[in-house]
């Protein structure tokens, strides 16, 4: 059996563990394969399911998004992770954005960020071929002038995209809280009356920085505080 | 009682004198003083400050009076005494200190007196003590702390009523309190004595800044026999006992310093303040509910320790579950010496969506002492299906219809198609780095393909030398204006698009200074008569007759120049 084989190996027994309702087995087997460095999109997908069935929504919903971020078209995903928000005990309402903002905001989403550089790659050379037949005269007019503009806007749009995904995945860290009653802290330690807010498992939140122990998060709405380290869990 | 002490007599006049004096001035801890001041010729007992007196001593009894009148040769004195009894509280020389007051209204100040007090350890008698005896010096917050107070005695006594002293820095919980005091025999370093247990208690360290168990103190009556009364052997057994003389003592057992420790870091987040053991059990009353109807759900918590003083972390129910704030019971389970118990909150809980519901998983993280590390107790998450109630009432739950949809539904089952697995660290992709590569390559290689095979690029400029001719016919064609003037601006448009000016606004000697040298000298001429003519047909009447014939004029001349142009 080659090094490859290993975590097949493992995701297969954790299926059958699945499949037999061991769910506590098959989170082991699964973390191990997340343990050792690989990943894959049904893995954490799977991951999400045992932990749903045992009840961890948190963790159901820190896998479901880490699936979500590799195959974000996946349907079963989708509607696993719908599910499993709405079972969510916190719900943080946020004001209607601007439509044109949504509508970025989904479209971004709907690639990964590989994903995009591809079709961005494959836009440009399209591109360059354009101009190559432009420039031996091949295609001639306005008409053929216009779509070469057509394709420099695509081509600056999709890299935009993939830009600030790129510094969106880089820039900030996000986390799903996943455990109940966290009280958020002014600092990084326990005072006496500093505890600012309370979160429930399922909750995300940006990481801002961190201490010993300590992360500093500010959860969609605004409100910044401090936590435990071990509530959170951080989506790469 | 003899005065043995020492006696400061103050006069104050002749009539008043006032005397304070100790019993004895060389005492054994658990020994008491009697401290007397007596006044001889006032009217009333002297009246004095004893506060001062508190600090080293604690007063047993007292302030006792007496009044004596005498009559002697006719003429009468009257002492009113004042008696306390005293303790001292350490050992050591203590003062009692300038004892002031006032008799009938006038002032008095006495003078220190100087105690010694032997330690009891030191002193020979060792028939009567009490330890307070803990089971460990070192505690954690919230960790008991088990003190009993034990009397010891080889003689014997009576015990006067006691209580307990007050412990700061503690949470206290009785654990025993005898109704009447027993005694078992035991053997301490060969010698036998009595011990009783005086109490028990659990003594749980809340934060504060001393964490001291003081001493109990208690007052006994020691019986002392007679030494030496052997007078006769026949009577003894029997007298014996009408002939004890008793002692009144004040026993006390050492204060004991409880050094608290503190929690390991880091301190688990759902940890609420318990320590010791614990484990939490939830449970319903029934298996399923309907809408709008009640059922119980119970926690409780079984285990030994810090029972009472600290709570469950606060519960988060589901929001379409109306709770109401819940009961809390205690039962203690008295046969241990370490608190043990059963806390349990009672809920009411009232579903308002049919559907399946989930309670939460309850989790408390508490200190266990005896390993030294935290541990976590968590009870199992409790689903019931909620039926539909008989009338459905509107719902509040703050959910919108599709989470109400979602709530209802159930993941999908997993993939188990075998997958490939990637590294999670490897981000770039290699298809996008070629197509880029190919991208480049493309751009950058017309530039090559002309300068080795000499191919005149389509660039835009070239394009505009090119459609020159195009440009002038399609203005000769739609042009706007008097025909002499679209004539001349077609052929300027012509001339700026096919040798790149910068401007269409030409003349004529323009035009002659940039044809120059590059067309015959013949065409050269055609053009500027054409022109010039067009510029006299634009000003003057005169060209009238030119005017039909002059775009078809200028078109040939165009296309003309277009050729011979290089």
């Amino acid at each position: 059996m080659g090094l490859a084989d290993i975590p097949n190996d493992l995701f297969s027994q954790g299926n059958n563990a699945m499949i037999a309702e061991k769910y506590d087995d098959a989170l082991q087997l699964y973390e191990s394969i997340i343990e050792i460095g690989y990943h894959d999109s049904n893995l954490y997908y799977n991951l999400g399911n045992a932990y749903y069935r045992l009840h961890y929504i948190g963790h159901a919903i820190w896998a479901y998004s880490q699936a979500s971020i590799l195959a974000p078209r996946d349907i079963d995903i989708q509607h696993n992770l719908d599910v499993t928000l709405a079972r969510r005990i916190d719900r943080i309402e946020l004001p209607e954005s601007f439509f044109l903002l949504k509508m970025y905001r989904a479209i971004k989403s709907n690639l990964t960020l590989r994903e995009w550089i591809v079709l961005g790659s494959i836009i440009l050379l399209f591109q360059s071929m354009w101009v190559f037949g432009l420039q031996f005269g091949w295609f001639r007019g306005n008409m053929s002038q216009s779509i070469l503009t057509g394709l420099m806007v695509l081509t600056l749009g999709i890299h935009g995209i993939a830009a600030d995904k790129y510094f969106q995945n880089n820039r900030t860290n996000t986390g799903v809280v996943i455990a109940n009653g966290v009280d958020a802290y002014s600092g990084p330690f326990y005072g006496e009356n500093t505890v600012l807010f309370r979160i429930n498992e399922g909750s995300l939140a940006d990481i801002k920085q961190s201490q010993k122990d300590w992360v500093e998060i500010i959860l969609i709405d605004g409100k910044k505080g401090w936590i435990p380290s071990e509530s959170i869990r951080t989506l790469k | 009682m003899r005065l043995f002490g020492i006696i400061f007599v103050f006069t104050f006049s002749i009539a008043q004198t006032v005397q304070i004096s100790v019993d004895r001035s060389r005492i054994a801890q658990d020994d008491l003083i009697t401290l007397t001041v007596e006044v001889t010729g006032g009217k009333d007992f002297a009246k004095v400050d004893m506060n001062q007196v508190k600090k080293d001593f604690d007063i047993v009894s007292g302030p006792g009076q007496q009044t004596n009148i005498q009559w002697i040769n006719g003429s009468m004195t009257s002492t009113k005494t004042l008696t306390w009894t005293l303790s001292p509280k350490r050992d050591g020389i203590l003062l009692i200190p300038t004892l002031s007051g006032t008799v009938d209204g006038k002032p008095f100040r006495g003078k220190t007196i100087q105690i010694h007090v032997r330690n009891s350890e030191e002193s020979s008698d060792n028939s009567v003590f009490i330890v307070g005896e803990v089971d460990t010096k070192k505690a954690y917050l919230g960790e008991q702390v088990t003190l009993t107070y034990k009397l010891y005695k080889n003689e014997n006594i009576s015990i006067e009523p006691f209580q307990l002293p007050e412990f700061p820095g503690f949470w206290v919980e009785e654990l025993y309190t005898p109704q009447r005091i027993q005694y078992r025999n035991v053997t301490i370093k060969g010698v036998k004595y009595q011990v009783a247990n005086l109490g028990q208690v659990a003594l749980f360290p809340i934060p504060s800044n001393k964490h001291i168990i003081p001493s109990l103190k208690v007052k006994v009556q020691v019986e002392k026999r007679k030494q030496k009364r052997r007078r006769d052997p026949f009577f003894d057994p029997f007298f014996d006992s009408f002939f004890t003389e008793t002692k009144t003592k004040v026993l006390r057992s050492k204060e004991t310093k409880i050094e608290i420790q503190s929690f390991p870091d880091p301190r688990p987040f759902d940890f609420s303040g318990a320590v010791g053991s614990f484990k939490i059990v939830s449970s319903t009353d029934r298996d399923t509910a309907k809408v709008n109807e009640g059922f119980t759900f119970t926690i409780s918590m079984k285990g030994t320790g810090n029972l009472g003083l600290f709570s469950l972390p606060e519960i988060k129910f589901p929001e379409d579950l109306e709770a109401f704030p819940p009961t809390d019971k205690f039962e203690k389970d008295t046969f241990r010496d370490d608190l043990t118990g059963t806390q349990s909150w009672e809920y009411i809980l009232i579903p308002r969506t049919a559907g399946n519901l989930t309670i939460p998983r309850i989790q408390m993280s508490y200190f266990d002492p005896k390993v030294g590390r935290w541990q976590r107790t968590q009870t199992d998450p409790i689903e019931i299906p909620i039926l539909p109630g008989d009338t459905e009432l509107t719902h509040g739950s703050g959910l919108t219809k599709r989470e109400i949809e979602l709530i209802g539904q159930d993941i999908r089952f997993i993939h188990t198609n075998p997958v490939e697995f990637g590294l999670s660290k490897e981000g770039r992709s290699n298809t996008a780095i070629f197509l880029y590569l190919c991208s480049m390559l493309i751009f950058v290689s017309p530039t090559f393909i002309s300068k080795y095979t000499g191919h005149r690029l389509s660039t835009s400029e070239g394009r505009k030398i090119r459609g020159a001719l195009r440009t002038g016919l399609k203005e000769l064609k739609n042009g706007t204006g008097e025909p002499f003037e679209i004539a001349s601006r077609a052929f300027y448009i012509f001339l700026k698009d096919k040798l790149s000016l910068p401007s269409h606004n030409l003349d004529p000697s323009s035009v002659e200074t940039c044809l120059n040298k590059r067309i015959s000298n013949e065409s050269l001429n055609n053009i500027l008569t054409l022109l010039k003519s067009c510029d006299a047909g634009k000003y003057a009447p005169g060209g009238l007759e030119r005017e039909a014939t002059i775009l078809t004029e200028m078109a040939s001349i165009m296309k003309h120049a277009d050729r011979v142009i290089v």
